[in-house]
């Protein structure tokens, strides 16, 4: 199914967990660092970015996150495998034409671009990028769709 | 690929992700690039060479 996407972001809701998917609207380097080397994708515009909160929570630093890689192209951080901090970590993110989530996948610990881990309710979802916006198929019955603007404003002295 | 911005939660074992080496002609960066559609890292230029 198509959904009309511009310059906002689809949050894809189930009852625990939450994908926010934005467009891509740069092209751009996505570098993503590890201990020991850095691989550089290069990310066009109409890709897709999508941040998975598997455990839910709030859309807030989904959006932080997803403006960090979709404005601000910032790198992304690799933790080696077993590293403490890593089980803080409640959010994930995938860059790539096409995407599909997976809840058969241990979180973090895939390379695969075209997949993004995810909550068993909202499994098997393919989102794929179009011009005229998103085309999702998988999306489970009592999944709720809403679309977000988002914005920083900052006060000037 | 599964990744978070800034701090990461992903182990990427090496010989799962084999990026490919070039070598940006503008620029003359070298990195490792994945994906269909590698970009210079540096300089932002497409026009690269494997290396």
């Amino acid at each position: 199914m198509k959904y009309p996407l511009e310059d906002g972001f689809l949050l894809i809701r189930g009852d625990h967990s939450f994908l926010l998917i934005g467009k891509a609207k740069d092209r751009f380097p996505l570098c993503i660092e590890t201990s020991t080397e850095e691989f550089c994708q290069g990310v066009i515009p109409g890709d897709v970015i999508v941040v998975s909160a598997p455990e839910g929570g709030p859309v807030e630093p989904a959006l932080m996150l997803m403006d960090l890689v979709r404005t601000y192209h910032v790198p992304l951080l690799v933790l080696p495998k077993d590293h403490p901090g890593s089980r803080r970590i409640s959010r994930v993110v995938s860059v790539a034409p096409e995407v599909h989530t997976s809840c058969s996948i241990t979180r973090g610990t895939h390379p695969e671009q075209h997949l993004v881990c995810s909550s068993d309710e909202l499994f098997g979802l393919s989102i794929r990028g179009i011009p005229e916006g998103l085309d999702i198929s998988g999306m489970p019955a009592g999944a709720s769709l809403q679309t977000i603007r988002y914005r920083i404003l900052m006060d000037s002295p | 690929m599964c990744t978070v911005g800034g701090p990461v939660d992903i182990d990427i074992p090496p010989e799962r992700v084999k990026g490919k080496d070039y070598r940006c002609n503008e620029c003359g960066e070298r990195f490792k690039g994945i994906g269909k559609k590698p970009i210079c890292p540096s300089c932002q230029s497409d026009d690269i060479s494997a290396a």
